[in-house]
């Protein structure tokens, strides 16, 4: 039977796979939850919400490492086999990321027409073209240094350890800053209360704070 | 400029080379009925990331002054020129070219 991994857990937690039905495949020190998966070709939006639904309920329940959708194995004896093979990797991540969970911080520009996209408007010449470049990789540079000075001011609040933080800045025209925090369940309130502070002083952006979740950003469960 | 033996131009071809392979999908999904949309995707979001590179160094010579004024409005035509037919081919295979872009930049 096809198998799609969906998370990793301690093996002493194994047991939540029973009333999910999911298949529990164990090691010595982790416990592989799966589903039986006979599909092939790309993943329909409904799996892939089911998938975070499915990771969702077990990492309410007990420390985990998710896995990306897509991560099957033919069989049982499979996934043992590969279970095994990292286990040293996967306990050690266990045991540093597997309590906390992931906060999802976006800072979009409030100023939705300077980061439309640019439409292919044929310029009056060469040097116009080119010129209509310059003006736009200047506004891009001066958004790039605004967003780095955000992510200054967002690590300042977050006060969470470096290794628990990734984040890029002006990944897509309408966004500044996408940053993932991996945060412990005690800290979130009040980190919510910091950010909701700190986006009323900034106001060329606005603050979205999403989560908790498992944390898919930082676990490689694969 | 060398950097350790590198010179700024080959430091920034790695970066570009390395923004080059994020783009590429780690595997072809062969679905027939897709096939040819998804290639000219693909096709599209390679030329398109190659066009700004050279338009990022056409700017950045233009705004040194190492490009006299006929090489500047020849560049300029050119990109121009490439950024309309990337724009119909698009259009065409019914590929919206803003995914083209949100792909470009996903690979930064």
């Amino acid at each position: 039977m096809r198998l799609l991994l969906r998370a990793i857990v301690s093996a002493e937690d194994a047991g939540v796979a029973a009333d999910r039905g999911l298949v529990a495949v164990s090691a010595t020190a982790v416990t592989a939850l799966a589903s039986a998966w006979d599909r092939e070709g790309a993943a329909t939006e409904a799996e892939l919400l089911d998938h975070h639904r499915v990771i969702q309920s077990v990492f309410e329940q007990v420390p985990c490492l998710p896995a990306r959708f897509g991560s099957t194995f033919a069989d049982e004896a499979a996934l043992r086999a590969r279970l095994v093979q990292r286990e040293a990797d996967l306990a050690a991540q266990l045991s540093r990321l597997g309590h906390r969970c992931e906060l999802a911080i976006t800072c979009a520009w409030r100023d939705k027409g300077a980061s439309a996209p640019i439409a292919i408007v044929p310029a009056a010449s060469g040097r116009a073209y080119l010129e209509r470049g310059v003006a736009r990789t200047r506004t891009d540079r001066e958004r790039e240094r605004r967003a780095e000075e955000i992510v200054v001011r967002l690590l300042g609040e977050l006060a969470v350890e470096p290794a628990f933080i990734r984040h890029r800045t002006c990944p897509r025209p309408a966004v500044a800053v996408s940053m993932s925090a991996l945060v412990t369940r005690d800290q979130i309130d009040e980190i919510n209360s910091r950010l909701e502070r700190l986006g009323g002083q900034l106001p060329d952006v606005t603050t979205v704070v999403q989560g908790p979740w498992a944390p898919y950003t930082f676990a490689v469960s694969e | 400029m060398t950097t350790s033996g590198q010179t700024t131009i080959e430091l920034e071809l790695r970066e570009e080379i390395t923004r080059l392979r994020a783009l590429l999908p780690e595997r072809l999904d062969i679905d027939p009925a897709d096939l040819e949309r998804g290639l000219a995707g693909l096709v599209l979001t390679l030329v398109e990331f190659l066009r700004q590179v050279l338009e990022r160094q056409a700017i950045r010579r233009m705004e040194g002054g190492s490009l006299n004024d006929d090489e500047v409005e020849r560049v300029g035509i050119a990109l121009m020129r490439l950024e309309e037919k990337i724009g119909e081919i698009a259009e065409q295979f019914g590929l919206d070219r803003d995914d083209i872009q949100l792909r470009i930049a996903a690979a930064s």
